[in-house]
Protein backbone atom coordinates (compact mmCIF):
# COMPACT_ATOMS: atom_id res chain seq x y z
CA UNK A 1 0.00 0.00 0.00
CA UNK A 2 2.42 1.93 1.03
CA UNK A 3 5.49 0.80 -1.28
CA UNK A 4 6.64 3.52 -2.80
CA UNK A 5 7.64 5.40 0.84
CA UNK A 6 11.00 3.99 1.79
CA UNK A 7 11.16 1.21 3.81
CA UNK A 8 13.33 2.81 6.49
CA UNK A 9 10.19 5.42 7.48
CA UNK A 10 7.79 2.20 8.26
CA UNK A 11 10.49 0.59 10.00
CA UNK A 12 12.74 3.16 11.63
CA UNK A 13 10.87 5.61 13.87
CA UNK A 14 14.17 7.38 14.85
CA UNK A 15 14.58 7.86 11.10
CA UNK A 16 10.90 8.58 10.30
CA UNK A 17 11.51 11.21 13.37
CA UNK A 18 14.42 13.15 11.88
CA UNK A 19 13.34 13.67 8.40
CA UNK A 20 10.07 14.64 9.73
CA UNK A 21 12.26 16.93 12.24
CA UNK A 22 14.16 18.21 9.06
CA UNK A 23 11.08 19.15 7.49
CA UNK A 24 10.01 20.98 10.43
CA UNK A 25 13.41 22.99 11.31
CA UNK A 26 13.18 24.37 7.71
CA UNK A 27 10.14 26.01 8.42
CA UNK A 28 10.53 26.88 11.94
CA UNK A 29 14.13 28.23 11.12
CA UNK A 30 12.07 30.33 8.06
CA UNK A 31 9.32 31.47 10.70
CA UNK A 32 11.89 32.13 13.39
CA UNK A 33 14.56 34.23 11.12
CA UNK A 34 11.41 36.66 9.89
CA UNK A 35 10.72 37.54 13.84
CA UNK A 36 14.23 38.30 14.48
CA UNK A 37 13.96 40.51 11.81
CA UNK A 38 10.86 41.72 13.20
CA UNK A 39 12.59 41.96 16.51
CA UNK A 40 15.74 44.01 15.24
CA UNK A 41 13.60 46.26 13.40
CA UNK A 42 10.61 47.07 15.89
CA UNK A 43 8.23 46.29 13.39
CA UNK A 44 5.43 43.42 13.35
CA UNK A 45 6.24 43.24 9.68
CA UNK A 46 9.79 43.79 8.59
CA UNK A 47 9.04 42.89 4.77
CA UNK A 48 5.77 43.86 2.94
CA UNK A 49 4.40 43.83 -0.75
CA UNK A 50 3.08 46.58 -2.68
CA UNK A 51 -0.59 45.49 -3.25
CA UNK A 52 -1.57 48.87 -4.97
CA UNK A 53 -0.82 51.48 -7.57
CA UNK A 54 -1.29 54.35 -5.40
CA UNK A 55 2.92 55.17 -5.11
CA UNK A 56 3.35 55.02 -8.40
CA UNK A 57 5.80 56.09 -10.29
CA UNK A 58 8.32 55.32 -7.08
CA UNK A 59 6.65 51.84 -6.13
CA UNK A 60 5.13 49.57 -8.36
CA UNK A 61 2.29 46.84 -7.43
CA UNK A 62 4.47 43.87 -6.55
CA UNK A 63 7.83 45.87 -4.98
CA UNK A 64 9.37 44.38 -1.95
CA UNK A 65 9.41 46.90 0.80
CA UNK A 66 12.23 46.90 3.91
CA UNK A 67 10.72 48.46 7.19
CA UNK A 68 13.01 50.24 9.84
CA UNK A 69 10.83 51.09 12.82
CA UNK A 70 13.03 52.33 15.89
CA UNK A 71 12.72 55.63 14.66
CA UNK A 72 10.12 58.07 17.44
CA UNK A 73 9.52 60.27 14.61
CA UNK A 74 9.05 60.79 10.85
CA UNK A 75 9.51 63.30 8.26
CA UNK A 76 7.44 65.41 5.59
CA UNK A 77 9.01 63.36 2.55
CA UNK A 78 9.39 60.08 4.33
CA UNK A 79 7.66 56.59 3.39
CA UNK A 80 5.85 54.80 5.55
CA UNK A 81 3.73 51.79 6.32
CA UNK A 82 0.97 52.05 8.42
CA UNK A 83 -2.27 49.97 9.57
CA UNK A 84 -5.28 51.95 10.33
CA UNK A 85 -7.02 50.30 13.66
CA UNK A 86 -10.03 48.17 12.23
CA UNK A 87 -8.16 47.88 8.76
CA UNK A 88 -6.15 44.66 7.90
CA UNK A 89 -4.38 45.44 5.57
CA UNK A 90 -1.18 47.90 5.47
CA UNK A 91 -0.47 51.49 3.37
CA UNK A 92 2.62 52.63 1.77
CA UNK A 93 1.83 56.42 1.38
CA UNK A 94 4.25 59.47 1.89
CA UNK A 95 4.56 61.46 4.57
CA UNK A 96 3.13 65.36 3.65
CA UNK A 97 2.75 66.72 7.48
CA UNK A 98 4.55 66.22 10.46
CA UNK A 99 3.64 67.66 13.89
CA UNK A 100 6.00 66.66 16.67
CA UNK A 101 5.14 67.78 20.22
CA UNK A 102 7.55 68.08 22.45
CA UNK A 103 5.77 67.88 26.17
CA UNK A 104 2.63 70.32 26.65
CA UNK A 105 3.67 70.86 29.95
CA UNK A 106 6.32 73.03 30.84
CA UNK A 107 6.44 72.48 34.31
CA UNK A 108 7.23 68.73 33.67
CA UNK A 109 10.24 69.89 32.70
CA UNK A 110 11.17 71.32 35.49
CA UNK A 111 11.26 70.44 39.06
CA UNK A 112 8.02 71.14 40.29
CA UNK A 113 6.36 67.86 41.88
CA UNK A 114 3.23 69.54 42.45
CA UNK A 115 1.53 69.58 39.26
CA UNK A 116 0.26 66.05 38.42
CA UNK A 117 0.31 65.37 34.79
CA UNK A 118 -0.91 62.16 32.61
CA UNK A 119 0.84 60.45 31.06
CA UNK A 120 -0.28 60.66 27.92
CA UNK A 121 0.00 64.66 27.65
CA UNK A 122 3.76 64.29 28.27
CA UNK A 123 4.90 61.57 25.83
CA UNK A 124 6.35 63.37 22.79
CA UNK A 125 4.12 62.76 19.76
CA UNK A 126 4.41 62.88 16.62
CA UNK A 127 1.53 63.11 14.40
CA UNK A 128 1.26 62.50 10.23
CA UNK A 129 -0.70 63.09 7.48
CA UNK A 130 -0.21 60.80 4.30
CA UNK A 131 -0.47 60.82 0.61
CA UNK A 132 -0.23 58.16 -1.93
CA UNK A 133 1.95 60.14 -4.52
CA UNK A 134 -0.65 59.04 -7.69
CA UNK A 135 -3.64 59.87 -5.55
CA UNK A 136 -5.50 63.13 -5.80
CA UNK A 137 -6.37 63.95 -2.31
CA UNK A 138 -4.41 63.15 0.89
CA UNK A 139 -5.22 59.69 3.24
CA UNK A 140 -7.68 61.43 5.71
CA UNK A 141 -10.06 59.39 3.61
CA UNK A 142 -8.25 56.38 4.52
CA UNK A 143 -8.23 56.62 8.29
CA UNK A 144 -10.53 55.50 11.18
CA UNK A 145 -13.44 57.24 11.45
CA UNK A 146 -13.06 60.68 12.85
CA UNK A 147 -9.41 60.40 13.09
CA UNK A 148 -7.40 62.92 10.89
CA UNK A 149 -3.46 62.37 11.57
CA UNK A 150 -1.72 59.45 11.91
CA UNK A 151 -0.06 58.79 15.31
CA UNK A 152 4.09 57.64 15.00
CA UNK A 153 3.51 55.28 17.63
CA UNK A 154 0.46 53.68 17.62
CA UNK A 155 -0.39 53.80 13.53
CA UNK A 156 3.04 52.86 12.17
CA UNK A 157 4.61 49.94 11.39
CA UNK A 158 8.06 51.20 9.79
CA UNK A 159 9.74 53.22 7.63
CA UNK A 160 10.99 52.08 3.62
CA UNK A 161 14.67 51.93 3.57
CA UNK A 162 14.97 49.41 1.09
CA UNK A 163 13.38 48.15 -1.80
CA UNK A 164 13.42 45.48 -4.36
CA UNK A 165 11.29 45.57 -8.03
CA UNK A 166 8.93 42.91 -9.10
CA UNK A 167 10.33 39.76 -6.79
CA UNK A 168 7.26 40.28 -4.65
CA UNK A 169 4.36 39.96 -7.14
CA UNK A 170 4.89 35.87 -6.39
CA UNK A 171 3.04 36.88 -3.14
CA UNK A 172 0.05 38.41 -5.06
CA UNK A 173 -0.01 35.42 -7.12
CA UNK A 174 -0.18 33.16 -4.02
CA UNK A 175 -3.03 35.15 -2.42
CA UNK A 176 -4.88 35.96 -5.51
CA UNK A 177 -5.16 31.99 -6.05
CA UNK A 178 -5.03 30.54 -2.81
CA UNK A 179 -4.63 26.87 -4.25
CA UNK A 180 -0.89 27.53 -5.34
CA UNK A 181 -0.17 27.85 -1.78
CA UNK A 182 -1.52 24.14 -0.54
CA UNK A 183 0.21 22.87 -3.97
CA UNK A 184 3.51 24.75 -2.99
CA UNK A 185 3.69 23.22 0.52
CA UNK A 186 2.08 20.26 -0.58
CA UNK A 187 5.76 19.78 -3.11
CA UNK A 188 7.79 21.22 -0.48
CA UNK A 189 6.58 18.54 2.27
CA UNK A 190 6.40 15.33 0.03
CA UNK A 191 10.14 16.26 -1.35
CA UNK A 192 11.69 17.17 2.11
CA UNK A 193 9.86 13.71 3.78
CA UNK A 194 10.95 11.36 0.47
CA UNK A 195 14.80 12.57 0.44
CA UNK A 196 17.29 12.20 3.07
CA UNK A 197 19.94 15.19 3.88
CA UNK B 1 20.53 -11.73 -11.93
CA UNK B 2 17.76 -9.73 -11.66
CA UNK B 3 15.69 -11.89 -8.96
CA UNK B 4 14.66 -9.98 -5.93
CA UNK B 5 15.86 -10.84 -2.79
CA UNK B 6 13.45 -12.48 -0.08
CA UNK B 7 14.24 -9.92 2.49
CA UNK B 8 12.45 -7.03 0.76
CA UNK B 9 15.62 -5.14 -0.17
CA UNK B 10 14.86 -2.28 -2.19
CA UNK B 11 16.26 -1.34 -5.56
CA UNK B 12 19.16 0.96 -5.66
CA UNK B 13 20.04 3.19 -8.50
CA UNK B 14 23.84 2.27 -8.96
CA UNK B 15 24.54 5.33 -10.25
CA UNK B 16 23.59 7.48 -7.09
CA UNK B 17 26.58 7.76 -4.79
CA UNK B 18 24.08 9.01 -1.97
CA UNK B 19 21.58 6.03 -2.39
CA UNK B 20 24.08 3.65 -2.11
CA UNK B 21 25.70 5.03 1.05
CA UNK B 22 22.45 4.91 2.68
CA UNK B 23 21.43 1.52 1.82
CA UNK B 24 24.86 0.13 2.69
CA UNK B 25 24.40 2.35 6.56
CA UNK B 26 21.05 1.07 6.82
CA UNK B 27 22.33 -2.39 5.96
CA UNK B 28 25.38 -1.99 9.12
CA UNK B 29 23.02 -2.35 12.26
CA UNK B 30 20.29 -5.52 11.17
CA UNK B 31 23.52 -7.14 10.69
CA UNK B 32 25.65 -5.95 13.85
CA UNK B 33 22.97 -6.28 16.06
CA UNK B 34 22.02 -9.69 15.07
CA UNK B 35 25.35 -11.51 15.56
CA UNK B 36 25.79 -14.36 18.34
CA UNK B 37 25.59 -14.16 21.66
CA UNK B 38 29.24 -12.66 23.32
CA UNK B 39 29.30 -10.43 19.74
CA UNK B 40 25.80 -9.21 19.94
CA UNK B 41 26.20 -5.22 19.77
CA UNK B 42 23.20 -3.33 21.58
CA UNK B 43 22.79 -0.29 19.24
CA UNK B 44 23.11 2.81 21.39
CA UNK B 45 21.12 6.11 19.79
CA UNK B 46 22.46 8.42 22.06
CA UNK B 47 23.98 10.87 19.30
CA UNK B 48 20.24 10.52 17.54
CA UNK B 49 18.28 10.93 20.72
CA UNK B 50 20.18 14.10 21.77
CA UNK B 51 19.68 15.30 18.42
CA UNK B 52 16.08 14.62 18.04
CA UNK B 53 15.91 16.16 21.38
CA UNK B 54 17.46 19.64 20.99
CA UNK B 55 15.61 19.52 17.49
CA UNK B 56 12.06 19.15 18.77
CA UNK B 57 12.88 21.66 21.51
CA UNK B 58 13.98 24.26 19.07
CA UNK B 59 10.92 23.55 16.69
CA UNK B 60 8.36 23.66 19.67
CA UNK B 61 9.97 26.82 20.65
CA UNK B 62 9.55 28.44 17.36
CA UNK B 63 5.57 27.06 17.62
CA UNK B 64 4.82 28.28 20.80
CA UNK B 65 6.16 31.94 19.14
CA UNK B 66 4.02 31.36 16.70
CA UNK B 67 0.55 30.49 18.14
CA UNK B 68 1.75 33.31 21.13
CA UNK B 69 1.59 35.68 18.30
CA UNK B 70 -1.32 34.69 16.63
CA UNK B 71 -3.50 35.01 19.87
CA UNK B 72 -2.35 37.89 21.33
CA UNK B 73 -0.51 40.05 19.06
CA UNK B 74 3.05 41.42 17.99
CA UNK B 75 2.82 44.16 21.30
CA UNK B 76 2.26 41.71 23.67
CA UNK B 77 4.71 39.14 23.02
CA UNK B 78 7.56 41.40 21.90
CA UNK B 79 9.73 40.34 24.73
CA UNK B 80 8.82 36.93 24.91
CA UNK B 81 9.33 36.58 21.59
CA UNK B 82 13.39 38.37 21.67
CA UNK B 83 14.03 36.14 24.17
CA UNK B 84 12.68 32.72 21.81
CA UNK B 85 14.77 34.00 18.49
CA UNK B 86 17.65 34.02 20.80
CA UNK B 87 17.00 30.47 22.27
CA UNK B 88 16.20 29.41 19.15
CA UNK B 89 19.39 30.30 17.28
CA UNK B 90 21.41 29.39 20.13
CA UNK B 91 19.65 25.54 20.11
CA UNK B 92 20.16 25.51 16.11
CA UNK B 93 24.00 26.31 16.25
CA UNK B 94 24.36 23.67 19.06
CA UNK B 95 22.29 20.88 16.86
CA UNK B 96 24.67 21.99 13.75
CA UNK B 97 27.58 21.77 15.74
CA UNK B 98 26.16 18.51 17.21
CA UNK B 99 25.62 16.93 13.68
CA UNK B 100 28.77 18.27 12.59
CA UNK B 101 31.37 17.42 14.94
CA UNK B 102 29.86 15.04 17.51
CA UNK B 103 28.10 12.85 14.98
CA UNK B 104 30.51 13.44 12.38
CA UNK B 105 28.79 10.56 9.74
CA UNK B 106 28.55 8.16 12.85
CA UNK B 107 26.39 5.39 11.11
CA UNK B 108 26.26 2.92 13.91
CA UNK B 109 27.23 2.72 17.49
CA UNK B 110 27.10 -0.53 19.39
CA UNK B 111 28.06 -1.72 22.57
CA UNK B 112 28.53 -5.40 22.97
CA UNK B 113 29.18 -7.87 26.38
CA UNK B 114 32.08 -6.85 28.56
CA UNK B 115 31.05 -2.81 27.40
CA UNK B 116 33.49 -2.57 24.31
CA UNK B 117 32.28 -0.18 22.14
CA UNK B 118 32.18 -0.49 18.32
CA UNK B 119 31.66 3.17 16.35
CA UNK B 120 31.83 3.06 12.49
CA UNK B 121 31.32 6.34 10.39
CA UNK B 122 30.82 6.05 6.65
CA UNK B 123 31.67 8.61 4.48
CA UNK B 124 31.79 8.33 0.20
CA UNK B 125 33.96 11.17 -2.10
CA UNK B 126 31.55 12.90 -4.76
CA UNK B 127 31.58 10.66 -7.87
CA UNK B 128 33.53 8.71 -6.45
CA UNK B 129 32.31 4.62 -5.85
CA UNK B 130 33.99 3.65 -2.85
CA UNK B 131 32.47 3.25 0.62
CA UNK B 132 34.78 4.25 3.20
CA UNK B 133 34.09 3.10 6.95
CA UNK B 134 36.09 4.54 10.08
CA UNK B 135 36.63 1.85 12.35
CA UNK B 136 36.75 2.23 16.17
CA UNK B 137 36.64 -0.46 18.57
CA UNK B 138 37.48 0.56 22.11
CA UNK B 139 37.82 -0.80 25.48
CA UNK B 140 35.70 -0.21 28.60
CA UNK B 141 38.19 1.97 29.56
CA UNK B 142 38.17 3.72 26.69
CA UNK B 143 41.53 2.78 24.98
CA UNK B 144 41.13 2.19 21.06
CA UNK B 145 41.69 -1.42 20.37
CA UNK B 146 41.50 -0.19 16.57
CA UNK B 147 41.05 3.26 14.71
CA UNK B 148 41.14 2.23 11.23
CA UNK B 149 39.89 3.13 7.65
CA UNK B 150 38.81 0.71 5.58
CA UNK B 151 37.15 0.89 2.20
CA UNK B 152 35.12 -1.09 -0.11
CA UNK B 153 34.05 -0.65 -3.54
CA UNK B 154 30.24 -0.72 -3.70
CA UNK B 155 30.67 -3.55 -6.33
CA UNK B 156 31.56 -6.14 -3.70
CA UNK B 157 28.21 -6.23 -2.11
CA UNK B 158 25.65 -4.47 -4.95
CA UNK B 159 24.81 -6.95 -7.89
CA UNK B 160 24.69 -5.40 -11.05
CA UNK B 161 20.83 -4.93 -11.03
CA UNK B 162 21.48 -3.06 -7.75
CA UNK B 163 20.61 -4.87 -5.28
CA UNK B 164 22.47 -5.29 -1.40
CA UNK B 165 23.68 -8.19 -1.67
CA UNK B 166 24.18 -9.21 2.60
CA UNK B 167 26.06 -11.79 2.34
CA UNK B 168 28.79 -9.78 0.29
CA UNK B 169 28.95 -7.14 2.56
CA UNK B 170 28.95 -9.05 5.55
CA UNK B 171 31.74 -10.99 4.26
CA UNK B 172 34.07 -7.40 4.00
CA UNK B 173 32.72 -6.31 7.52
CA UNK B 174 33.93 -10.17 8.71
CA UNK B 175 37.39 -9.73 7.01
CA UNK B 176 37.72 -6.12 7.82
CA UNK B 177 36.87 -5.44 11.42
CA UNK B 178 38.50 -8.33 13.67
CA UNK B 179 35.56 -8.68 16.45
CA UNK B 180 32.77 -9.24 13.32
CA UNK B 181 35.18 -11.91 11.66
CA UNK B 182 35.39 -13.38 15.50
CA UNK B 183 31.70 -13.15 15.69
CA UNK B 184 30.99 -14.49 11.73
CA UNK B 185 33.58 -16.94 11.26
CA UNK B 186 31.57 -18.31 8.42
CA UNK B 187 31.53 -15.01 6.26
CA UNK B 188 35.16 -14.58 7.32
CA UNK B 189 36.01 -18.21 6.03
CA UNK B 190 34.37 -17.73 2.63
CA UNK B 191 36.70 -15.33 1.44
CA UNK B 192 39.78 -16.27 2.72
CA UNK B 193 38.81 -19.72 0.65
CA UNK B 194 38.07 -17.88 -1.86
CA UNK B 195 41.89 -15.86 -2.25
CA UNK B 196 44.55 -18.04 -3.74
CA UNK B 197 47.30 -18.10 -1.40
CA UNK B 198 50.36 -18.41 -3.17
CA UNK B 199 52.51 -17.73 -0.27
CA UNK B 200 52.21 -21.45 1.06
CA UNK B 201 52.16 -24.20 -1.41
CA UNK B 202 51.67 -28.01 -0.95
CA UNK B 203 53.71 -30.59 -0.38
CA UNK B 204 53.11 -32.50 -3.46
CA UNK B 205 54.36 -29.12 -5.20
CA UNK B 206 57.38 -28.93 -3.25
CA UNK B 207 58.57 -32.12 -3.65
CA UNK B 208 58.12 -31.21 -7.37
CA UNK B 209 59.62 -28.52 -7.61
CA UNK B 210 62.90 -29.82 -5.52
CA UNK B 211 63.50 -33.06 -7.84
CA UNK B 212 62.79 -30.44 -10.62
CA UNK B 213 65.96 -28.83 -9.49
CA UNK B 214 68.16 -31.95 -8.14
CA UNK B 215 67.84 -32.94 -12.70
CA UNK B 216 69.04 -29.79 -13.85
CA UNK B 217 71.81 -29.66 -11.29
Amino acid sequence: MLSFLPPSLLHQPRQTALQVLNFALVLSTAFMLWKTLSVLSNSPSPIVVVLSGSMEPAFQRGDLLFLWNRDQTAEVGEIVVYKVKGKDIPIVHRVVRSFHTVSRNPLVQGKSKTEKVGAADTAPKTQLLTKGDNNIADDTELYAHGQSYLDRKEDIIGSVRGYVPAVGYVTIMLSEHPWLKTVMLGIMGVMVVLQRE
Amino acid sequence: MDEKPADGAQKVSLYSINDLKNATDDALAPYLTKLPFPYTFKQSHYYTDVRLAVGYAAVSIAAATFYADWKLGWDATKNYTTAACVLYFILNSFLTLWVWKSEAGKVFVGIREGKQKLTLKSSVKKHVPIYRLKVRYEAPSGKNWVDKEIEGRFSQWFDEAGYLQRAELKKWLAINIEVVGMADPQSKKAIEESIPDEAVQTPIEHHQAQSWRRRVV
